[in-house]
C-alpha cells in the first residue's frame, strides 16, 4: 500500500528506521527503533506547536494508518499515559518483523503527511531534517565539510 | 564624540512603518504590539521578524496560549514575506503553553530566559503575551505578579540586547494602570473599524522611547504580501511653497500649458505650475475632456501625467482611437492611469499610489476625475473629514511640484454660483468654471476663468465646443449680460454663433 506524505518525507522515514534498527533488527529492536524515531520527531515538532499539538497530530495519524494496520488498534487498550506512539510499540512487538517495519513506517509517515497537510511540505521537511539529521547523507556531508 | 547614546533603528520591512516609527524599531527596545483579536497583530510581529532575522541576527518566536501554533503556522505562512528557509535557521519558533498551565508567569519568564541564554536572539516575540498574563491576572497576587514579569522580562530581554515584541489583546480601555503599558519602549496599537458595509484598519504609535513617530491614526491594508501602511501625510505650513522673498519681487511660477491656446491666455499664460485647478461644471460639460487635453499637452511637452480614475471604468479610458493611443502612452510610461478600489479607500493609501505613480514616471501633471467619485470610493469614515483630507493630500502632491487638475461636478443652478458640492472649492489655486446656457433656443457651453490665486487673469465668458479635435473655445460673449442666470439677454444688437464667435443681428 502507498505511504502517505511527500517522496523526501518517506525517503527519511525509510533512513531514520533503518539507521535506528539497523538492517536485521528483530520486532522488539524495531519497535524500540521506532520510538526513538518518533520521540525525536515529537521533541523537535513540540518546539514549534507545543506538546498538546504533538499529542493531537499523533493520535489523529494514529487514527489514520489503523485503516491499513488495524491490529494497531490494540495500543488503545494500553495505558493512556504512557503517550499514543508509546503504545504503538506494544504492538509493533508482536508482530513480522517485516509488517512492523512496513506499518511503523506507515504510522511516521502518516504523522509527517499529516504536518505537511497542515503546514506544508516545507516547514514540515525543516522539522525533519533538524529531528533526523542522519536521514539525509548529503546534508551531513555538507555539514562535515563546513 | 558625543555625550549621547547612539540609538540604532532597526528597518521593520513593512512598507510605510518605518516612516511612521521615524526611521524604524529602536535596536533593544521592549515594544508591545496590541489591539483586538483580527487586528492583524501576529502578522505584524512575524512580517517584521522575517525581515529582520539573518543566521547574524537570530529570532525566537514564543507562542503561549494564544492561537495554536499549527495554525498560525499554517495560515501565516501563506503571506509572501514567510520564509520557511528561516524556520530552524535564523528564527525558532518555541512554545511554551505548558509553561503556563503548569506554573504561571514565573514558569513562562523561566523558559523565556532559558531559551534566550542558550540561543541569544536578536530579536523575541512573545504570542499571546496577554493569554499568559490573562491567566495571573486571576490569582490574588495577580497584578503584583504581573508587574514582577514584566518588569524582569524587559530587564533581561535588553540586558541580553534582543529587541522584543509582545504580542496581546488589548482594549483600549485596559490602558490605564497596566504596568505592561509603563514598561514597554514602544506601543503600537491596531484597530479595525467597521462603518457601514467597510472595513478600516488602522494603526497608532501611542508610545515611542527615544524618538519622534507621526503622530495620528496611519491606515493599513493586509494584502498577501503582509501589512502595508500609508502613513498619514502632516502638511506643515512650510510645504507650501508660496512666500515672496521680503522687500524683493516674487519670481514669477513657471507657467503649464492647458493644451488649449485660449484657455491658456484666459489663464494668464497658462496654469502656474505646482498649482491646484479645480474644473467645475454640470455634467457632460467638457470637464474630463479638458482634463484630458491637459495630460495630452502634458505628453507633447515631454511632462508625463497620472491619471487618477475614479468617475469612469478604466476601460472607457481605453476605447478607439484615442484609447489606442493612450494605451500606447501608458506603456511608454508617459500616463499611469491608478484606478480606485472602490469604497474602502483612505486618502493616505489614495496619496500614496498617486505619489508612487507620480515618482516612477517623474511626472508633472495629475488629474483626479472627479472630486464625487473619489469621495464616493472612500471608507464611509474617511468622508466625514473629506475636505481635511483632500487639503492635505493636495498640498503634498502640490509640493512635488505636481500641477493638479481636479473635476468637480456641480448642478448647473441659476440662483448661486458654486464651484463644488462641499465648498473644497477654496482649497486649490485656481478655479475653471463650465456651464450650460440656453443660447437663440440651443444648449451651449460656456467657460470662465474664475480664480487664479496670486496671478492675474481673464474674467470673460467664452462659449466653447467639443469637436473630434478636442475643445475649441470661441470669442468671449461680450455681448450678452445676464448669461449666468439662466436668461440672458442680448446688447448692443449682437447675437453670438454657435461656436461663441459674434455676428450683427440682422434687425429686430
Amino acid at each position: 500500500m502507498p505511504m502517505p506524505g511527500s517522496a523526501d518525507l518517506r525517503q527519511a522515514v525509510q533512513r531514520a528506521l533503518t539507521q535506528e534498527a539497523g538492517t536485521d533488527a528483530d520486532a522488539k529492536g524495531l519497535a524500540a527503533a521506532a520510538l526513538r524515531v518518533y520521540e525525536t520527531l515529537a521533541g523537535q515538532l513540540a518546539l514549534l506547536i507545543g506538546e498538546g499539538g504533538v499529542r493531537a497530530l499523533t493520535a489523529r495519524s494514529l487514527h489514520l494508518v489503523q485503516r491499513d494496520f488495524p491490529w494497531l488498534a490494540d495500543a488503545q487498550e494500553r495505558d493512556p499515559s504512557e503517550g499514543p506512539f508509546a503504545q504503538v510499540g506494544f504492538c509493533l512487538e508482536r508482530q513480522e518483523p517485516a509488517v512492523a517495519t512496513e506499518a511503523a513506517a506507515a504510522a511516521l509517515a502518516t504523522l509527517g503527511g499529516l504536518l505537511e497537510t497542515l503546514i506544508g511540505e516545507a516547514l514540515t521537511m525543516r522539522v525533519v531534517r533538524a529531528a533526523w539529521p542522519g536521514a539525509f547523507p548529503d546534508q551531513t556531508q555538507q555539514e562535515a565539510r563546513n | 564624540m558625543t555625550d549621547k547614546v547612539p540609538i540604532r533603528q532597526l528597518p521593520t520591512g513593512v512598507p510605510g512603518l518605518d516612516a511612521v516609527l521615524g526611521g524604524g524599531v529602536p535596536e533593544f527596545s521592549f515594544n508591545l504590539i496590541a489591539g483586538a483579536p483580527g487586528s492583524g497583530k501576529t502578522t505584524l510581529a512575524q512580517q517584521i521578524m522575517f525581515n529582520l532575522a539573518k543566521p547574524a541576527r537570530p529570532a525566537l518566536y514564543c507562542t503561549v496560549l494564544g492561537e495554536p501554533a499549527v495554525k498560525m503556522l499554517r495560515y501565516q505562512q501563506q503571506f509572501t514575506f514567510f520564509d520557511a528557509a528561516k524556520v530552524n535557521d535564523s528564527i525558532r519558533f518555541i512554545n511554551v503553553a505548558q509553561e503556563v498551565l503548569e506554573g504561571g508567569l514565573s514558569q513562562i519568564l523561566k523558559r523565556i530566559v532559558q531559551e534566550v541564554e542558550a540561543a541569544s536572539p536578536s530579536i523575541v516575540v512573545v504570542d499571546s503575551f496577554r493569554s499568559a498574563v490573562r491567566k495571573a491576572e486571576r490569582e490574588p497576587a495577580g497584578p503584583l505578579e504581573m508587574q514582577h514579569f514584566v518588569q524582569q522580562l524587559g530587564i533581561h530581554l535588553t540586558g541580553w540586547e534582543a529587541t522584543t515584541f509582545l504580542v496581546g489583546e488589548y482594549l483600549t480601555a485596559e490602558t490605564s494602570d497596566n504596568p505592561i503599558f509603563t514598561v514597554a519602549d514602544g506601543l503600537l496599537w491596531l484597530s479595525q473599524t467597521v462603518d457601514r458595509n467597510s472595513v478600516v484598519r488602522k494603526m497608532q504609535v501611542v508610545k515611542s522611547r527615544g524618538h519622534a513617530s507621526i503622530p495620528g491614526l496611519h491606515t493599513f491594508r493586509i494584502t498577501g504580501d503582509g501589512i502595508q501602511v500609508f502613513p498619514r501625510v502632516i502638511v506643515g505650513p512650510e510645504e507650501k511653497p508660496e512666500p515672496a522673498p521680503s522687500g524683493g519681487k516674487r519670481r514669477p511660477r513657471e507657467r503649464v500649458s492647458t493644451g488649449i491656446k485660449l484657455l491658456d491666455e484666459m489663464l494668464g499664460g497658462g496654469i502656474p505650475a505646482g498649482y491646484s485647478v479645480l474644473v467645475a461644471g454640470p455634467s457632460g460639460s467638457g470637464k474630463t475632456v479638458l482634463a484630458t487635453e491637459f495630460l495630452n499637452e502634458g505628453v507633447r511637452r515631454d511632462e508625463p501625467g497620472v491619471l487618477a480614475i475614479f468617475e469612469k471604468r478604466p476601460r472607457e479610458y481605453q476605447l478607439g482611437a484615442e484609447g489606442k493611443t493612450r494605451g500606447r502612452l501608458i506603456a511608454d510610461e508617459k500616463i499611469a492611469i491608478i484606478q480606485a478600489r472602490p469604497l474602502d479607500l483612505s486618502i493616505d493609501e489614495t496619496l500614496y499610489e498617486l505619489t508612487k505613480a507620480i515618482r516612477r514616471l517623474d511626472a508633472r501633471r495629475l488629474v483626479i476625475d472627479s472630486l464625487l467619485g473619489f469621495e464616493l470610493a472612500l471608507a464611509p469614515t474617511f468622508r466625514e473629514d473629506f475636505r481635511e483630507s483632500l487639503y492635505r493630500m493636495v498640498t503634498a502632491i502640490t509640493a512635488m511640484g505636481v500641477t493638479v487638475m481636479m473635476t468637480a461636478e456641480v448642478e448647473d443652478s441659476y440662483v448661486d454660483l458654486r464651484f463644488s458640492p462641499h465648498g473644497t472649492a477654496f482649497l486649490t489655486d485656481a478655479i475653471i468654471m463650465q456651464r450650460y446656457i440656453e443660447l437663440q433656443g440651443e444648449m451651449k457651453r460656456i467657460m470662465a476663468v474664475v480664480k487664479v490665486r496670486g496671478s492675474a487673469h481673464r474674467k470673460e465668458l467664452r462659449a466653447f465646443e467639443i469637436t473630434t479635435d478636442g475643445i475649441v473655445v470661441g470669442e468671449k460673449l461680450s455681448d450678452h449680460v445676464g448669461l449666468l442666470t439662466g436668461q440672458p439677454e442680448v446688447t448692443k444688437g449682437k447675437t453670438p454663433r454657435a461656436d461663441g464667435r459674434s455676428r450683427r443681428r440682422r434687425g429686430r
